[in-house]
C-alpha cells in the first residue's frame, strides 16, 4: 500500500512502536521528507509516548508488593511487618530489616512490643459439662455380641460355680466316691483325703497325701463288707465324680488366688459371711455315703444349695454382675421355678440382647 | 476412628470447641447444642473419619452450625467488615486480658472466629482456611485485621500500662 496523507496515521503507530520493516521505514521516511508538517507531528508524538511512560524505577511501590518479605519496611506498612513478625510469616533476612527499622525509634520499638502483647489465650474456666453424655460404648456385630454373652454366661456360671466350692481355708476335705460294678452289686468306696495345710501349700504337696489317701484306702477296702448300692445311686455317683475334679480345682485356685475372690463380686455381706462359713463335711463312713452325695447334687444343680438361702441363682447374679463392672455391660440373669423348686427356665438379657431356654425336668 | 478414639475426642476436644463457640455465641445453651451437634455428626461417621483430621473435622462442622444459627436468627453483621470504628480507651486496666477479651467481642463475627482458631487452637492459616471455607489469603488478611483492631481498641500504650 502506497503511504499518502490520508493513510499515513496507520502506518505512523507502526513506526513510532519500532514494528516496520527496513523497506516500509524507508518509504514512510521518504513520505516524511516530502511532508514536513506531518513530520513534525510525528515528532511530537514521539515526545508524548516518552512522557507517558515514565521509568517504572522512577517511584518505589515495594510497600505495595503482596510478600511482605520482599518489601522494604516503611511507616505505612510497618505495622504489617509487626503481625507477620508474630504470625511466623517473615523469613531471616525481613525480621533483619524489620529490627533494623525497630532500631531506628523508640517507639517503633514498644508499638513492636505492643503487638506482641494481642495473643489473645483460652478461658480454661470454660469447660463443656456434658463429656459423659457425648461419649459412646463399644458396639460390637451381632455375632460377636452373641459371643461375648454366651462367654460372658459361661464365665459367670464357673465363678458362682467357683464360689460354691470356694472356702477361704482348707483344712481337711474328705471325699466318698463310690463306684458300682455293672453287673453286680459290689461296691467299692474310696476315700480321698486332701490335706492342705493352708494357702501356701503347694499342689505337689497335696498329689503326695492323695497317693498316700488312696493307699490307706485301698487297705481299707479288704476290711469293709460289702454293700449293695441302689442303681438310682449310679447317676449320684457320677455327679459326685465331677464336683471332686471341681473341687480339686478350686483348691487349685484358692492356692494360686492372691487375694479372696469374694472381693471381686459383689455380694452381699452378710452372704460372703457365710460362704466362708460353710462347713466342711465329712463322709468317711457308708452310713453318710447317700445323704452326703444329695448334698453335692444339689449344690451342683442348683437345685437347693444350702439351708442359709444362697441360691445358685446368687451366685450366678454375682458372677454376672461382676462380669458387667468388668466390661460394663448391662447383661441381666432370670430364672423360674417349679413348686418343687427345679428350674423350668432361665433368661439372659441385656439392651441388644436377649436369650431364653425352658428346661424339661423328668 | 475406634469408638475408644470418639471418646479420647470427646474428652480432648469438647471443652475447646465449646469454649470457641461460647466465645462467639455469647450463649453457653446454644454452645452445648452445637457442641452435641457436631459430636452427634462426629458419631455418625466416625468410622470414616480418621482420628487425626477429628479435631478439624469438629471446629468445621461446629463452625458451620455456628454461622447457620447466628444467620437464622438474623444477628449476623456483614462478614470482614469492622462495623465500629474503636477509640481509644480512657479508663485503666490492669490487666490486658480484660482489655483483649473486650475487644475480642466487638470484632466482626468472621475476623473473631479466625482469630479464635489462630490463638486459641494454634491453627495455621491453611487448616482455617478448611475450617471456615475461606481461602489462604482471606484468612491472612482478616487475621491482620482483627490485630489492627486490637491493637487500635487497646489504644495508646500508656493507658494500659
Amino acid at each position: 500500500m502506497k503511504i499518502d496523507r490520508q493513510n499515513y496515521e496507520l502506518f505512523a503507530i507502526d513506526f513510532l512502536d519500532g514494528k516496520m520493516t527496513p523497506p516500509e521505514t524507508a518509504a514512510f521516511m521518504a513520505f516524511l521528507t516530502e511532508n514536513p508538517d506531518i513530520a513534525q507531528e510525528i515528532e511530537l508524538l514521539r515526545d508524548i509516548d516518552t512522557e507517558i511512560a515514565p521509568k517504572p524505577e522512577s517511584r518505589d511501590f515495594s510497600y505495595l508488593m503482596k510478600n511482605i518479605n520482599q518489601a522494604k519496611v516503611t511507616p505505612e506498612n510497618f505495622e504489617e511487618h509487626c503481625i507477620a513478625y508474630y504470625e511466623g510469616d517473615l523469613d531471616r533476612k525481613a525480621q533483619d530489616k524489620l529490627f533494623d527499622y525497630i532500631a531506628q525509634d523508640n517507639l517503633h520499638r514498644q508499638k513492636f512490643e505492643m503487638y506482641g502483647k494481642l495473643k489473645i489465650t483460652p478461658d480454661k474456666s470454660i469447660v463443656f459439662s456434658g463429656k459423659n453424655q457425648l461419649k459412646h460404648r463399644t458396639i460390637l456385630p451381632v455375632n460377636a455380641r452373641r459371643i461375648a454373652l454366651i462367654t460372658s454366661f459361661a464365665a459367670a456360671a464357673s465363678l458362682a460355680l467357683v464360689f460354691i466350692f470356694k472356702t477361704p481355708q482348707v483344712e481337711q476335705v474328705d471325699m466318698n466316691v463310690a463306684q458300682t460294678n455293672n453287673s453286680n452289686t459290689t461296691k467299692t468306696e474310696i476315700h480321698t483325703t486332701i490335706v492342705s495345710d493352708n494357702a501356701k501349700a503347694t499342689a505337689e504337696a497335696r498329689n503326695t497325701k492323695i497317693r498316700q489317701t488312696k493307699k490307706d484306702v485301698k487297705n481299707e477296702q479288704k476290711a469293709e463288707a460289702q454293700i449293695e448300692l441302689p442303681s438310682n445311686d449310679r447317676q449320684n455317683i457320677r455327679i459326685a465324680a465331677v464336683v471332686d475334679s471341681i473341687q480339686d480345682e478350686t483348691i487349685r485356685i484358692s492356692l494360686i488366688s492372691p487375694k479372696p475372690l469374694e472381693n471381686e463380686l459383689d455380694l452381699e455381706p452378710n452372704k460372703l459371711a457365710f460362704l466362708r462359713d460353710i462347713p466342711v463335711q465329712s463322709y468317711k463312713s457308708k452310713e453318710k455315703l447317700t445323704p452326703g452325695i444329695e448334698e453335692i447334687k444339689d449344690r451342683t444343680t442348683g437345685l437347693v444349695a444350702l439351708a442359709s438361702g444362697l441360691t445358685i441363682d446368687d451366685l450366678i447374679n454375682s458372677g454376672v454382675k461382676g462380669l458387667n463392672k468388668m466390661v460394663e455391660g448391662n447383661l441381666s440373669y432370670q430364672s423360674k421355678r417349679d413348686g418343687n423348686g427345679k428350674m423350668t427356665e432361665f433368661a439372659l438379657s441385656s439392651d441388644a440382647f436377649k436369650y431364653k431356654r425352658k428346661i424339661k425336668n423328668n | 476412628m475406634t469408638v475408644a478414639e470418639y471418646n479420647l475426642c470427646v474428652e480432648q476436644h469438647a471443652d475447646g470447641i465449646f469454649r470457641f463457640i461460647v466465645k462467639n455465641l455469647k450463649d453457653e445453651h446454644r454452645a452445648q447444642d452445637v457442641v452435641q451437634d457436631s459430636f452427634t455428626k462426629l458419631w455418625l461417621r466416625y468410622s470414616e473419619v480418621s482420628f487425626s483430621k477429628a479435631k478439624s473435622y469438629l471446629f468445621t462442622t461446629a463452625y458451620h452450625t455456628m454461622i447457620d444459627m447466628i444467620r437464622k436468627e438474623k444477628n449476623i453483621t456483614e462478614l470482614g467488615e469492622i462495623t465500629q470504628i474503636p477509640t481509644s480507651r480512657t479508663e485503666q486496666y490492669s490487666d490486658l486480658k480484660e482489655i483483649l477479651d473486650e475487644a475480642v467481642q466487638k470484632l466482626p463475627e468472621i475476623q473473631r472466629s479466625v482469630i479464635m482458631l489462630r490463638d486459641y487452637e494454634g491453627y495455621n492459616y491453611k487448616e482455617i482456611e478448611e475450617i471456615t471455607g475461606l481461602n489462604e489469603n482471606q484468612v491472612k488478611v482478616y487475621i491482620y485485621r482483627a490485630r489492627k483492631f486490637l491493637m487500635n481498641y487497646i489504644g495508646s500504650m500508656e493507658t494500659v500500662l
